[in-house]
Protein backbone atom coordinates (compact mmCIF):
# COMPACT_ATOMS: atom_id res chain seq x y z
CA UNK A 1 0.00 0.00 0.00
CA UNK A 2 1.62 3.29 -1.08
CA UNK A 3 2.58 6.03 1.12
CA UNK A 4 2.06 3.68 4.40
CA UNK A 5 4.05 4.57 7.39
CA UNK A 6 3.73 3.08 10.71
CA UNK A 7 4.54 -1.09 12.09
CA UNK A 8 6.09 -3.26 9.36
CA UNK A 9 4.53 -5.68 10.80
CA UNK A 10 0.54 -4.82 10.08
CA UNK A 11 1.50 -3.44 6.60
CA UNK A 12 -0.78 -4.23 4.20
CA UNK A 13 0.44 -6.49 0.90
CA UNK A 14 -1.24 -8.52 -1.33
CA UNK A 15 0.33 -11.64 -3.11
CA UNK A 16 -2.38 -12.65 -5.87
CA UNK A 17 -0.91 -13.91 -9.00
CA UNK A 18 2.79 -13.94 -8.00
CA UNK A 19 2.90 -17.00 -6.85
CA UNK A 20 5.73 -19.27 -8.36
CA UNK A 21 4.35 -21.50 -11.13
CA UNK A 22 6.67 -24.11 -11.20
CA UNK A 23 5.96 -24.68 -7.23
CA UNK A 24 4.84 -28.28 -6.09
CA UNK A 25 1.24 -28.18 -5.46
CA UNK A 26 -0.13 -30.41 -2.92
CA UNK A 27 -2.87 -32.78 -4.27
CA UNK A 28 -5.80 -34.49 -2.31
CA UNK A 29 -5.95 -34.43 1.26
CA UNK A 30 -3.33 -33.38 2.72
CA UNK A 31 -2.50 -35.23 6.67
CA UNK A 32 -2.32 -33.11 9.56
CA UNK A 33 1.37 -33.85 11.03
CA UNK A 34 -0.14 -32.49 14.35
CA UNK A 35 0.32 -34.76 17.42
CA UNK A 36 -0.76 -33.33 20.30
CA UNK A 37 -3.29 -30.38 21.67
CA UNK A 38 -3.57 -27.72 23.31
CA UNK A 39 -0.53 -25.90 21.14
CA UNK A 40 -1.14 -22.18 22.88
CA UNK A 41 1.46 -21.36 24.58
CA UNK A 42 -0.34 -20.16 27.36
CA UNK A 43 -2.08 -23.63 27.69
CA UNK A 44 0.38 -26.07 27.30
CA UNK A 45 2.07 -27.79 30.05
CA UNK A 46 5.64 -28.03 29.70
CA UNK A 47 5.70 -31.05 31.27
CA UNK A 48 3.37 -33.13 29.10
CA UNK A 49 5.07 -36.07 27.79
CA UNK A 50 4.85 -35.62 24.19
CA UNK A 51 7.44 -32.41 25.15
CA UNK A 52 9.49 -35.19 26.86
CA UNK A 53 13.37 -35.39 24.73
CA UNK A 54 11.05 -33.88 21.63
CA UNK A 55 12.28 -32.17 18.66
CA UNK A 56 10.30 -28.66 19.91
CA UNK A 57 8.84 -26.13 17.32
CA UNK A 58 8.23 -22.79 18.91
CA UNK A 59 6.33 -21.06 16.43
CA UNK A 60 4.75 -17.33 16.07
CA UNK A 61 1.22 -17.63 15.04
CA UNK A 62 1.34 -16.24 11.74
CA UNK A 63 4.52 -18.91 10.29
CA UNK A 64 1.88 -21.93 9.98
CA UNK A 65 -0.46 -19.51 7.39
CA UNK A 66 2.47 -18.13 5.46
CA UNK A 67 4.71 -21.45 5.08
CA UNK A 68 3.18 -23.71 2.47
CA UNK A 69 4.70 -27.00 3.44
CA UNK A 70 4.49 -26.64 7.21
CA UNK A 71 3.10 -29.90 8.00
CA UNK A 72 5.08 -31.71 6.00
CA UNK A 73 8.86 -30.03 6.08
CA UNK A 74 8.53 -29.21 10.19
CA UNK A 75 5.65 -30.02 11.89
CA UNK A 76 6.06 -34.15 10.97
CA UNK A 77 8.05 -35.88 14.36
CA UNK A 78 7.93 -32.87 16.49
CA UNK A 79 5.69 -31.17 19.15
CA UNK A 80 4.88 -27.33 19.29
CA UNK A 81 3.92 -24.20 20.99
CA UNK A 82 2.30 -20.99 19.32
CA UNK A 83 2.81 -17.60 20.54
CA UNK A 84 2.57 -14.22 19.06
CA UNK A 85 5.28 -12.39 20.44
CA UNK A 86 3.74 -8.76 19.52
CA UNK A 87 0.30 -8.98 20.77
CA UNK A 88 0.47 -12.07 23.54
CA UNK A 89 0.35 -10.90 27.42
CA UNK A 90 2.19 -12.59 30.05
CA UNK A 91 5.08 -13.48 28.40
CA UNK A 92 7.03 -13.47 31.40
CA UNK A 93 5.17 -17.04 31.84
CA UNK A 94 6.38 -18.40 28.33
CA UNK A 95 9.69 -17.73 29.65
CA UNK A 96 9.44 -20.07 32.39
CA UNK A 97 7.56 -22.98 30.25
CA UNK A 98 10.63 -22.29 27.50
CA UNK A 99 13.06 -22.78 30.32
CA UNK A 100 11.23 -25.67 31.70
CA UNK A 101 11.34 -27.56 28.16
CA UNK A 102 14.87 -27.34 28.87
CA UNK A 103 15.48 -28.59 32.15
CA UNK A 104 12.69 -30.21 33.06
CA UNK A 105 11.49 -31.96 29.67
CA UNK A 106 15.02 -32.54 29.07
CA UNK A 107 14.05 -31.37 25.07
CA UNK A 108 16.30 -32.83 22.55
CA UNK A 109 16.28 -29.85 20.38
CA UNK A 110 14.50 -26.12 19.59
CA UNK A 111 13.40 -24.65 16.48
CA UNK A 112 11.93 -20.91 16.61
CA UNK A 113 9.85 -20.24 13.34
CA UNK A 114 9.20 -16.07 13.05
CA UNK A 115 8.05 -13.77 10.24
CA UNK A 116 10.38 -11.59 9.46
CA UNK A 117 8.36 -8.39 10.52
CA UNK A 118 10.65 -7.16 13.19
CA UNK A 119 8.10 -7.56 16.42
CA UNK A 120 8.64 -11.07 15.65
CA UNK A 121 12.27 -11.51 16.91
CA UNK A 122 11.08 -10.97 19.90
CA UNK A 123 10.10 -15.04 20.31
CA UNK A 124 13.89 -15.85 19.67
CA UNK A 125 14.70 -13.44 21.96
CA UNK A 126 12.30 -14.82 24.67
CA UNK A 127 13.66 -18.23 24.09
CA UNK A 128 17.66 -16.94 24.27
CA UNK A 129 16.45 -15.48 27.61
CA UNK A 130 15.25 -19.00 28.75
CA UNK A 131 18.17 -20.83 27.47
CA UNK A 132 20.36 -18.69 29.40
CA UNK A 133 18.50 -19.15 32.35
CA UNK A 134 18.22 -22.62 32.55
CA UNK A 135 20.87 -24.83 33.77
CA UNK A 136 20.38 -27.46 30.67
CA UNK A 137 21.71 -26.46 27.10
CA UNK A 138 19.97 -27.35 24.45
CA UNK A 139 21.00 -26.88 20.72
CA UNK A 140 18.07 -23.95 19.34
CA UNK A 141 17.79 -23.04 15.51
CA UNK A 142 15.67 -20.11 14.00
CA UNK A 143 14.40 -19.79 10.79
CA UNK A 144 12.97 -16.67 9.39
CA UNK A 145 9.59 -16.96 6.91
CA UNK A 146 9.10 -14.55 4.31
CA UNK A 147 5.83 -13.27 4.30
CA UNK A 148 5.12 -15.36 1.18
CA UNK A 149 6.38 -18.06 2.27
CA UNK A 150 9.78 -18.36 1.33
CA UNK A 151 12.84 -19.20 3.81
CA UNK A 152 14.97 -16.27 4.48
CA UNK A 153 17.25 -17.48 7.22
CA UNK A 154 17.86 -20.86 8.83
CA UNK A 155 20.77 -20.95 11.49
CA UNK A 156 21.65 -22.47 14.64
CA UNK A 157 21.58 -20.11 17.42
CA UNK A 158 25.25 -19.38 19.05
CA UNK A 159 24.87 -21.24 22.57
CA UNK B 1 27.21 -40.24 7.74
CA UNK B 2 29.84 -41.91 6.39
CA UNK B 3 32.84 -42.21 8.50
CA UNK B 4 35.17 -42.99 5.51
CA UNK B 5 34.13 -39.82 4.04
CA UNK B 6 37.33 -37.68 2.76
CA UNK B 7 36.67 -35.16 4.93
CA UNK B 8 36.55 -36.90 8.30
CA UNK B 9 39.75 -38.71 7.45
CA UNK B 10 41.13 -35.50 6.65
CA UNK B 11 40.23 -34.31 10.17
CA UNK B 12 41.35 -37.27 11.92
CA UNK B 13 44.39 -36.86 10.53
CA UNK B 14 44.78 -33.60 11.77
CA UNK B 15 44.09 -34.77 15.39
CA UNK B 16 46.84 -37.81 14.96
CA UNK B 17 49.47 -35.38 13.76
CA UNK B 18 48.58 -32.67 16.54
CA UNK B 19 49.25 -35.53 19.14
CA UNK B 20 52.82 -36.32 17.43
CA UNK B 21 53.36 -32.46 17.98
CA UNK B 22 52.73 -32.53 21.64
CA UNK B 23 54.43 -35.79 21.80
CA UNK B 24 57.25 -33.92 20.33
CA UNK B 25 57.20 -31.30 22.86
CA UNK B 26 56.92 -33.03 25.92
CA UNK B 27 59.88 -35.37 24.75
CA UNK B 28 61.89 -31.66 23.82
CA UNK B 29 60.57 -30.87 27.34
CA UNK B 30 62.23 -33.75 29.13
CA UNK B 31 65.47 -32.88 27.59
CA UNK B 32 65.33 -29.07 28.36
CA UNK B 33 65.65 -28.87 24.16
CA UNK B 34 64.15 -25.60 23.60
CA UNK B 35 64.41 -25.06 19.84
CA UNK B 36 62.56 -28.26 19.52
CA UNK B 37 59.90 -26.82 21.78
CA UNK B 38 59.83 -23.79 20.22
CA UNK B 39 59.27 -25.46 16.37
CA UNK B 40 56.69 -27.77 17.31
CA UNK B 41 54.74 -25.42 19.52
CA UNK B 42 54.47 -23.21 15.87
CA UNK B 43 53.61 -26.11 13.91
CA UNK B 44 51.21 -26.56 16.27
CA UNK B 45 49.71 -23.13 16.48
CA UNK B 46 49.63 -23.36 12.32
CA UNK B 47 48.25 -26.65 12.51
CA UNK B 48 45.33 -25.84 14.81
CA UNK B 49 44.84 -22.20 13.19
CA UNK B 50 44.08 -24.39 10.02
CA UNK B 51 42.38 -26.65 11.65
CA UNK B 52 39.56 -24.64 12.99
CA UNK B 53 38.76 -22.83 9.69
CA UNK B 54 38.43 -26.25 7.82
CA UNK B 55 36.11 -26.91 10.56
CA UNK B 56 34.22 -23.65 10.35
CA UNK B 57 34.29 -23.71 6.58
CA UNK B 58 34.10 -27.50 5.50
CA UNK B 59 33.15 -29.42 8.44
CA UNK B 60 30.28 -28.25 10.15
CA UNK B 61 28.51 -26.97 7.12
CA UNK B 62 28.66 -30.18 5.66
CA UNK B 63 27.52 -31.56 8.32
CA UNK B 64 24.28 -29.33 9.19
CA UNK B 65 23.48 -30.87 5.65
CA UNK B 66 23.98 -34.15 6.53
CA UNK B 67 22.41 -34.42 9.64
CA UNK B 68 18.48 -34.21 11.25
CA UNK B 69 17.53 -31.70 14.13
CA UNK B 70 17.18 -34.85 15.91
CA UNK B 71 20.46 -36.36 15.21
CA UNK B 72 22.32 -32.71 15.93
CA UNK B 73 20.12 -32.66 19.45
CA UNK B 74 21.38 -36.03 20.56
CA UNK B 75 25.33 -35.47 19.56
CA UNK B 76 25.02 -32.12 21.55
CA UNK B 77 23.60 -33.96 24.61
CA UNK B 78 26.20 -36.62 24.17
CA UNK B 79 29.10 -33.52 23.87
CA UNK B 80 27.75 -31.94 26.77
CA UNK B 81 27.51 -35.09 28.87
CA UNK B 82 31.61 -36.06 27.66
CA UNK B 83 32.41 -32.78 28.77
CA UNK B 84 31.11 -33.05 32.14
CA UNK B 85 32.56 -36.21 33.04
CA UNK B 86 35.89 -34.71 32.25
CA UNK B 87 35.36 -31.77 34.04
CA UNK B 88 35.80 -29.73 31.24
CA UNK B 89 35.96 -25.86 31.93
CA UNK B 90 36.40 -23.66 29.19
CA UNK B 91 36.74 -20.60 31.59
CA UNK B 92 39.87 -22.28 33.59
CA UNK B 93 41.59 -22.49 30.22
CA UNK B 94 40.79 -18.56 29.24
CA UNK B 95 41.95 -17.81 32.64
CA UNK B 96 45.95 -19.99 31.91
CA UNK B 97 45.63 -17.80 28.35
CA UNK B 98 45.37 -14.50 29.77
CA UNK B 99 47.60 -15.33 32.32
CA UNK B 100 50.39 -16.56 29.72
CA UNK B 101 49.72 -13.40 27.70
CA UNK B 102 50.31 -11.04 30.50
CA UNK B 103 53.08 -12.72 31.62
CA UNK B 104 54.85 -13.15 28.28
CA UNK B 105 53.86 -9.69 27.66
CA UNK B 106 55.38 -8.20 30.28
CA UNK B 107 58.51 -9.90 29.55
CA UNK B 108 58.47 -9.01 26.19
CA UNK B 109 58.87 -5.41 27.08
CA UNK B 110 60.95 -6.17 29.54
CA UNK B 111 63.08 -7.41 27.11
CA UNK B 112 62.85 -3.94 25.08
CA UNK B 113 61.32 -5.99 22.14
CA UNK B 114 58.71 -3.22 21.52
Amino acid sequence: MEGFEGCPGSKMMTFKGQKDRNTEQAVGKVLSQLSQWPIQMHLISPSAPYYQNADVLLTADCVAYALGGFHRDYLENRSIAIACPKLDSGQEIYLEKIKAWFDEARINTLTVLIMQVPCCTGLLNLAQQAAQAASRKVPIKYIVVGVQGEILQEEWAAA
Amino acid sequence: MDENSDILKVMHEDHTHARGLVKAMLDALERRDQKTIAENLMAYRDLLTEHIRKEDEILYPWMDNQLSTRQVGELFAKFAEAEQQMGFSPDKYKHLIDQLEIKFEKRRIEDGRI
